[in-house]
């Protein structure tokens, strides 16, 4: 027994501090520190345990990411090509119209396949996660980018679902906004994909192709009635202009923390820039050409952020005009499918424009 | 902050290092800073009622001792007790009427000031003179989310003894294991069967009436791995700055009967209302025999029922329980009279075993209106239980065989743990052979990380 437990109650003994130091708790400290070694051991081995990436894809929470094992099937059992690839956030996920951009672009004679591969939130991680599953088994020529009138410096909340676990563990950059947090999801993600492997039925995730269940997935949502997150979106309603204004702009405020600004003079560029970097490397490294969609907010005067970064790796497809018709939104944020066709339209005009254009070479 | 966010256990090891870094004599005021720090980080607003309610507690404390006659100290603590329970009562009611949030940890603090004043009251000698240890008392962070409910006496000794001693590496390991313990309950057991519930109350019309059942009976076991396991958490940090807080369950679900099982459930929070309600109550109603216990019994429920908020689900909770008790101890002082009972063999164990199943019965049958959140919701899964009320043919293989067999794994480890864990003793000792405790405790918090949905998991018994 320590000579300390003898104290006795009453007034603080003098020279406790000495009696604190010569070495009470230490065991304790040893044996916690021990075990936290251990913990942090099997969960480092744990997290680069090989997973099924069918099933890690599965992983995102649904029903608001109920297109990303759409996504991976689109990919890799989906015989088509992926001629056109679109990635961006919500604004582009309800903005783009696949049917309509792939119309426009056989009016043209260019037989051509689209895929919107767009999540809702944002965080430009997800979009080059998906861009790189993309190109192990297709080969677009065409990369088109939702982008907003704000950077978003944080990370997506499905990177941490779908991303392989070497992408989430060694990021492009030191201390992005989101790498702890992704970082202490990694293990627990690797033990479920382990299970799910002996126990797909247990677990949920279909290790299987199911072609019935692929064609029956909603894929686009650019147009008609459904409910996402509870909430019912008719992309064909008109909203009155003084509706659209009750919600508010896109704050910045929301994407620039001090932490983030901290971080992004110290170590890194922000998220939006390492990764737009990293999907320019791979664009380059396929010879894919970048579209920059820009998708504003309904009465929103502010131009596409970082307009000169973006207009070095490829070109701008400016919709800023489009923010002053309440007709093409379905609420401050989103265009409803009129918005969506003028903007596929636009944007099959400006892939037909540039070269080679995708399409011809079949 | 909460208990189960990452962001504390990251604070908490560096607290507890410069805690037995700085000298003994500064222990106590460091730790009074970090409460208060704690406290502010939920609510700065809320926290200067905490000092008052601290201040005015102490300044009556000090005149209770100091009083010349019974009267003025019986005038003074009834004084400090009313201001108290007015206190406590007007937060209540007007989060009932008006829904907005209560002053974080009012029910407990409130009740360890009232404890302090009826303490002095009996004995002078119980009065605590020095400021910073009688300050930190109502405000020790570890038990102010949920308590429990510590007695003056015993906090006050170990405040000071902590500020005269180093740390001990037995307490610190035992807070260690007290708070992974409490971490696999809640998160990896409470958690997930609460996970399941919310699916099912949220369309509970859709399943079956045996589907509802076993739901009801998983709110009792949900609730307690929820609040025994953030119990553990707290107990644990306490060890880890030198208190040793009261224990709040003692295997509940090995209770044969009610009476016992209200022996064994929330015991910080009952045996205070022993103390401080039930027993003179009792005491002043002797002359009326078996009503005045009655009595004294139903008014002791009523008010743990209506201590979890002013609302009819939980005075009805407290009423129910009432009934059941009083029931039980009717019955049981009619059985003895007869002549004593001799329980032994299989027809002792039957009876015993039955006991059990019928008292867990109780307890879940009541949780309807403990954990429904209106009146009209209680009494319609009421109704689907009895077979009476609408219902659908949904069972929770419906939800997925994964979350039909996690539920099933996490209820009956949430029975075991709750029933005494049988044989978990011999099975330590015997893996203590095996494999050292460091090991043993790396391992748990590797399942711990693995194996719980990380995010703001909040506290059933934070919310009263």
């Amino acid at each position: 027994m320590p000579a300390s437990a003898n104290a006795t109650a009453g007034r603080p003994m003098a020279g406790s501090r000495a009696v604190a130091k010569e070495g009470g708790g230490a065991k304790a400290a040893r044996t916690i520190c021990a075990s936290l070694a251990v913990a942090l051991g099997l969960c480092v081995l744990v997290s680069f345990v090989p997973d099924n990436p069918y099933q890690r894809w599965q992983l995102a929470p649904r029903p608001l990411f109920q297109t990303v094992p759409w996504i991976y099937e689109r990919i890799h059992f989906d015989p088509r090509p992926i001629d056109v690839v679109v990635v961006g956030p919500s604004k582009t996920f309800n903005g783009v119209n696949m049917a309509e951009v792939e119309r426009r672009l056989a009016e043209r004679a260019r037989t051509v396949s689209v895929a919107n591969f767009s999540l809702p939130a944002e965080g430009r991680n997800v979009n080059w996660a998906i861009l790189e599953e993309t190109f192990k088994a297709k080969s677009p020529k065409v990369i088109v980018i939702g982008v907003d009138a704000l950077s978003v410096e944080y990370g997506h909340p499905a990177f941490k679902d779908i991303a392989s676990a070497e992408a989430i563990a060694v990021p492009p950059a030191f201390l992005l906004h989101d790498y702890f947090y992704d970082l202490v999801h990694l293990p627990a993600r690797q033990v479920a994909l382990l299970f799910a492997r002996f126990f797909p039925g247990l677990a949920g995730l279909r290790d299987a192709f199911d072609p019935a269940i692929y064609a029956r997935t909603k894929s686009d949502f650019s147009e008609g009635r459904y409910v996402l997150e509870g909430k019912t979106i008719d992309m064909d309603a008109e909203v009155p202009a003084d509706v659209l204004l009750r919600r508010p702009l896109s704050d910045p405020a929301q994407a620039t923390t001090a932490t983030t600004r901290l971080l992004m003079r110290c170590c890194n560029e922000g998220d939006e820039r390492v990764y737009l970097k990293q999907i320019v490397e791979l664009a380059r490294a396929h010879g894919a050409r970048l579209i920059f969609a820009f998708m504003p907010d309904y009465d929103d005067t502010r131009p596409v952020a970082a307009r000169a970064f973006l207009s070095q790796y490829g070109e701008i497809l400016d919709n800023g005009d489009l923010s002053r018709n309440s007709a093409l939104y379905y609420n401050r944020q989103h265009m409803n499918h009129a918005g969506a066709v003028i903007v596929s339209d636009r944007l099959a005009a400006l892939i037909a424009e540039g070269g080679p254009p995708p399409g011809a070479a079949r | 902050m909460s208990f189960t966010s990452p962001g504390f256990y990251l604070l908490l090891p560096a607290a507890c290092i410069v805690f037995y870094w700085i000298p003994g004599r500064l222990r106590g005021i460091y730790l009074l800073v970090l409460s208060y720090a704690f406290y502010a980080a939920a609510s700065r607003t809320y926290l200067v009622l905490l000092i008052v309610a601290t201040a005015t507690s102490f300044a009556i404390g000090l005149g209770i001792a100091n009083a010349r006659s019974e009267t003025a100290k019986s005038r003074l603590m009834w004084l400090g007790v009313a201001a108290i329970v007015a206190m406590i009562v007007a937060f209540k009611a007007a989060g009932a009427m008006a829904g907005f949030l209560l002053p974080l940890g009012i029910s407990y603090y409130s009740f360890k000031l009232i404890s302090y004043l009826i303490e002095v009251y009996w004995d002078d000698e119980a009065v605590e003179r020095d400021l910073v240890v009688f300050f930190l008392f109502p405000a020790f962070f570890p038990q102010i989310v949920s308590g429990p409910i510590q007695r003056p006496e015993a906090f006050f000794r170990q405040m000071r003894e902590i500020m005269g001693r180093a740390a001990s590496d037995a307490q610190i390991e035992a807070g260690f294991r007290f708070i992974l313990g409490g971490l696999m309950l809640k998160l990896l057991i409470g958690d997930r069967l609460a996970d399941v519930i919310v699916i099912i109350d949220g369309a509970h019309g859709d399943f079956t009436s045996a589907t509802m059942a076993a739901t009801v009976a998983c709110y009792t076991l949900q609730l307690y791995a929820d609040f025994a396991g953030y119990t553990n958490v707290a107990l644990g940090i306490g060890k880890l700055f030198g208190v040793e807080g009261p224990p709040n369950f003692n295997a509940p679900f090995a209770a044969v009967n009610i009476q016992e099982m209200w022996r064994r459930w929330h015991m910080s929070l009952t045996s205070w209302l022993t103390d401080y309600l039930f027993t003179p109550l009792s005491m002043s109603l002797r002359d009326m025999r078996r009503a005045g216990l009655v009595l004294a019994i139903m008014l002791n429920m009523a008010i743990i029922g209506v201590w979890h908020g002013f609302i009819l689900n939980y005075l009805v909770f407290g009423l129910l329980h009432g009934v059941f008790l009083a029931t039980t101890v009717l019955v049981l002082a009619a059985t003895r009279a007869r002549g004593p009972v001799v329980a032994g063999g299989l027809a002792g164990a039957a009876a015993a075993g039955a006991g059990r199943v019928l008292t867990f019965g109780l307890m879940s049958f009541s949780q309807i209106f403990f954990h429904s959140g209106t009146w009209d919701q209680a009494i319609s899964i009421l109704a689907q239980v009895a077979g009476v009320g609408p219902s659908g043919s949904l069972t929770i293989l419906d939800l997925g065989p994964g979350v039909a067999l996690a539920a099933l794994v996490c209820a009956a480890i949430a029975l075991y743990v709750g029933g005494g864990a049988p044989g978990a003793r011999w099975a330590a000792a015997r893996l203590d052979g095996l494999a050292p405790r460091w090991l043993q405790y790396g391992v748990c918090a590797f399942l711990l990380v693995v194996l719980s949905d990380a995010g703001g998991a909040k506290f059933i018994y934070g919310g009263f």
